[in-house]
Parts: structure tokens; sequence; C-alpha cells
């Protein structure tokens, strides 16, 4: 089954009076429980694919069906309500809130979902156990490390369980080693929760761990 | 979160709710110095209901004197008293006076408050050294007790057991009656001007509202006193605590102008410090608003934390504010005692501390709501 499908997907800007196209007519089918990696040079839009898919950003022309449903008819507020419970983010620097404890950033989406407190509260631990970092919850972002971030940035991308997480070059901030750890989260998430999980990223190790990669170059599908 | 982002920026925080306290404080000293100042005080204490003629103006003792008086007084005491709701209860007659002591070439003009001592448990009826009950009225012999404040003290160089003389005229015209005085009020909180306060069947005399047995107004204790003062006073205005405070605001034009322009400054600074205070929080947290929405956190939560953000600045500028003019009040007091024997504002209306933490808390939610309605949608991109 697609969760994510696009049809004649398209993103133009227009810079100085000039339109560029981000995207020209992209057509992509992702099946449910994929592991995709998407790739391309600087410039190749990947990222605004990424935006695309994310509803962070509408597209010029073209359609998004996520979960068979068509993301151009919603509006802002329900497309919020998509990204709170069907996706998850994780960025490329972290971005976790700087003044909520570990504990607080993971919690955050399930306080907006309005999960109740105790389930919320057993979730967040659990979360935080699975991404190896149950004796940090009190810690603010900048008493962690940049792994330890990416971790807390991965346990809050699942807190509501969404169908798809995305991930903006995940490991382009991190040393190698604390790389692989965070690439061994994402598949073991990807194997046991057959979540989908589209990565962005120029790191061999990440396209040789994906199911499949998709190579983006002048705003097209290349193979 | 908005404590959080407030914690995380202490010094701004501080500073906003300090400078926000300075404008609250000097909102709530200003129109309490004009109401001491107007106000040559009747009494001082916890006093639950106010009667006074519906037109009068109870608060100018010179002005005041002219206009309409609640008559019979001694008898609707007695009636009041039958009531076992009333647990006190004195009529005051506020009259300005010449006042001497060998000289009756050098009078001083003071203030000459009558109550029926003993009456009613506040200052001055509840000063010591009173006989109890208003004898004089009653057939009984003129008293001559007098009791004085500290600055009615220094003012004639008097104390305790010293004569003086009281009249409402000078010169030809002049019958004065003597007085000795039996106590000296020390207390801070009791009128800043000269003040004596007599027997009130005495006053009436000296003043010519004996015929007729009139004052400007009587003070009630007892909470539970408020229906039966409605119904025995249905012409007149029967005024709880904070009534009082606020009748004595907007029953003077000017003082109501000062509390008006004060409070409006007050808001408007407050509105200004609260402003750019929140102006920079949202530039800086432009990212994480970024990162919020892109997560999925609706607009209308993100809004709510601009806007908390605001009322708890705001709210600790009005606790600020509050504690300063208390404390500025005390300051200022002492400094005018010492400097020119007078304190302008014996005690701060608690009615105006509520104002002035209200003025604040006003500013908070409309600086909270603009900010919030003026805040452009974040761009989510930025947290790629």
């Amino acid at each position: 089954m697609n969760i994510i499908q696009t049809i004649d997907l398209t993103k133009r800007y227009k810079i100085n009076n000039i339109a560029i196209d981000a995207l020209q007519n992209v057509n992509l089918k992702i099946e449910e429980g994929e592991f995709v990696a998407i790739n391309g040079p600087s410039g190749s839009g990947k990222s605004t694919l990424l935006h695309m898919l994310g509803c962070i950003d509408r597209p010029t022309s073209g359609k998004i069906y996520i979960n068979n449903t068509d993301t151009s008819t919603l509006s802002s507020k329900a497309l919020a309500k998509l990204r709170l419970r069907q996706l998850g983010f994780v960025f490329q620097q972290f971005h976790l809130l700087p003044t909520l404890t570990a504990f607080e950033n993971v919690e955050l989406p399930m306080r907006e979902a309005g999960v109740p407190g105790n389930k919320r509260r057993k979730r967040t631990k659990s979360l935080l156990e699975l991404v190896g970092l149950g004796s940090r919850t009190r810690h603010i972002p900048s008493q962690l490390s940049g792994g330890e971030q990416q971790r807390v940035a991965i346990a809050r991308a699942l807190a509501n369980r969404p169908a798809i997480v995305f991930a903006d070059e995940p490991t382009g901030e991190l040393d190698s080693s604390t790389g692989e750890r965070i690439l061994d989260i994402f598949e073991s998430i990807n194997r046991k929760s057959l979540q989908t999980i589209i990565i962005v990223s120029h790191d061999e190790s990440v396209t040789s761990r994906a199911h499949r990669v998709i190579h983006l170059k002048d705003g097209r599908i290349v193979q | 979160m908005s404590l959080e982002n407030l914690r995380r920026r202490r010094y701004r925080t501080l500073f906003t709710i300090t400078a926000i306290g300075i404008a609250i404080a000097l909102m709530v000293l200003l129109t309490s110095v004009s109401l001491g100042l107007k106000e040559n005080s009747a009494a001082s204490g916890s006093i639950d209901f106010w009667v006074v003629p519906a037109d009068s103006d109870i608060l100018d003792p010179v002005l005041g004197s002219g206009q309409t008086m609640l008559g019979d007084v001694h008898s609707e005491i007695e009636t009041l008293f039958l009531d076992p709701r009333v647990k006190g209860a004195s009529p005051v007659l506020n009259r300005v006076v010449y006042a001497y002591t060998n000289d009756p070439n050098k009078t001083s003009v003071v203030l000459a408050t009558g109550v029926i001592p003993g009456a009613i448990d506040v200052m001055p009826a509840a000063a010591s050294g009173f006989k109890g009950g208003d004898p004089y009225f009653f057939g009984g012999g003129w008293t001559d007790e007098a009791v004085i404040n500290r600055q009615m003290a220094d003012l004639l160089g008097l104390d305790v057991g010293d004569r003086l003389n009281l009249d409402i005229s000078t010169g030809i015209f002049a019958s004065p009656k003597g007085f000795k005085v039996v106590n000296v009020i020390d207390t801070v909180d009791y009128s800043g001007i000269p003040v004596i306060v007599i027997h009130l069947s005495e006053l009436q005399y000296i003043t010519g509202n004996l015929e007729g047995d009139r004052a400007d107004q009587i003070l009630v204790e007892g909470p539970d006193a408020g229906p039966l003062l409605e119904k025995l006073y249905p012409d007149h205005l029967v005024l709880s605590g904070s009534e009082y405070t606020t009748f004595k605001i907007v029953s003077d034009k000017r003082i109501l102008a000062t509390a008006a322009a004060t409070a409006l400054v007050s808001f408007i600074l407050g509105m200004l410090f609260i402003g750019t205070t929140m102006v920079m929080s949202v530039s800086e947290l432009e990212g994480d608003m970024a990162v919020m929405s892109a997560i999925g956190i609706s607009r209308i939560s993100i809004l709510k934390s601009v806007f908390y953000e605001s009322l708890f600045l705001s709210a600790g500028g009005g606790l600020t504010g509050v504690l300063l003019a208390v404390v500025g009040n005390m300051f200022l007091n002492n400094m005018l005692t010492r400097v020119i024997g007078l304190n302008v504002s014996p005690a701060i209306e608690p009615m105006l501390l509520i104002g002035g933490f209200t003025v604040s808390v006003g500013a908070g939610i409309f600086t909270g709501i603009m900010v919030a309605l003026l805040m452009k949608r974040p761009d989510m991109t930025r947290a790629f």
C-alpha cells in the first residue's frame, strides 16, 4: 500500500522575478514500511521535496497523497494536525527547544495531541529508554552531546507514533560512529514498528542501509 | 514554556518587571498622595460602611461645609445599635477651625473632627483619654476633652494636659471654647495634617450644628450591616470599603484626573516595556516557533505561549508595583514627616493597590493580544 504518492509535483520559486523550478513533475510512490533515502547534489531539490512530502510547504502544482489523503485540499490547521499525528521530523541541527528538558521536548507533541498525563509520561520515558537516554531525561539540550540531542529529537519524532518519519541529514552534524548509532535507531524503528522512514542525505552509510534510494537532479527524479 | 523562556532571559525579565513595577508604584503613590492631601481624615481602621448624604463632598471639610448633612445623628446611632449586626457606629463631623493656645492673635487653622468616643473601635473615636459617649449632648457637662495628633501637637507646641482654644471665627466675632489635651495620637496611619478630635456635640456647638444634630457622615462597623443601612438610609449613599475609595476618587475631579492620567501613563509604559520585551522575545524565538510549527504544534498553542509570557511579565510587574508602592509610601511619609512634619498619604487604600495591579495586567493582556495578532506565521522551512 502506498503511504505517499505524488502526481506531477512541481515547486516553483521566484527569485528577483526569475522563476526557478525546484521540483518538476515529480511522480513518486513510497510504500508503507519502506526505508527510503533521497540524495542528489546541492540544489537538486532534495530539501524542497522533503518540505513538500512533510506538508511543511505547499506545491505550486501537482498533488501529494499521504495515506490516500490529498493534502492540497487541507487547511493550514488540518495540515498541522496531520504533521502532529502522522508525521515525525528529525532535523540536521536537532532543533530541540532549548528551555525544555529532554523529557519535556519528547512530551511536547503528545501534550499538543491531548494525550493524558500518565500515558504521556510513560511513553516519554519508554521512548527515551528506546534511544538509550533513560538516565538523561532531566537534562536540557545544552547539557547533552550532539548525538544525545539527535536521539532526543528521534524520540520526539516518534512521540505520537507517526506513520512516516522524515529526517533531513540526521547524521550531518555528528561524527561517524555517533552517526552509525543514529542510523541503527532508524533501522530498528523501521524494522520493529514498520514505520516508513524517509531520509535526505549525502551520506553513503545512509544510502547503503535504505531499501531504496531516490536520486534527484535539477528537480527531477533521475533514478 | 513561557515561564522557562522568561527564566532563560532573566536579566531582561527582571528589567521589564522592575520598569513596569516603578510605573505602577508611581501611579498608586501619586493617586494616594492626591487622596491623602485632599482627605483630611475622619477615621482610620477597619470601617465596614460609610453613610453619607448623596450630594455631599465627604472629603473636603472646607468645600463640604455647605453641602447636605445628616441630621438627628445621635438618635440615628441609637437606632443602629438596636440591631445586633451593628458592632459599632459613630457620626463624624469635620470642620476647619482656628486654634490657639495663649494669644488669640496667633491662631492656626486646623481640622476639627467630632465623634462619639468609644462608639466605634477605630481611630480617632477609639483614642484613649476620652470619656465614653457624648455627655454634653445628653445634658451632661462640657467635657473640654481633646485628642490631637502629632502634627497638631508640633504645630502648637502642645502636650497631654495642655490647654488650647478653638473657634470658627476670629476678631470681634470670636467666642472661643477651651479644651484640654487628653491624648496625642502618634500612629502614622492617621491623618497627615494637624487634627484635633473632640466630642461630636461640642464641635456641633462650636460650628452651629448642634441644633438639628448634624454630621457629615456615619461610620459603621459590622460586615453584615449593609442591608440594614440600605433600608434605613434609602436616600443616602451607603458605601462599603472599596466603594468608599472609588467614591472618593470619582467624586473629586482633581483626584479622578490624577488617577486617570497616572493609570493611562502606567498602562502605556507597561505596554511599551512588555511590548519591547515581547517583540525581542518573539524575534529571538522565531527559529523555535518554526520548529514547533513543523512538528505540528498549532498556531493557537504558539500564540498562547506568547500571550502567557506577556501575562506573566505584567503580573510580575503589577506585584512589584504594589510592593514598591507600599514601601515607597512608607519612605515618603517617613521622609516628609522628618523634613516638613507632614505625612501626605497616611495609608494606601487597598483599592488603589488592586487598581495598580489591574492596570499592569490589563497592559499585559492588551500587549499580549497585540503581539500575538501581529506575529507572522513562522516559516517552517527555517527548521530544515
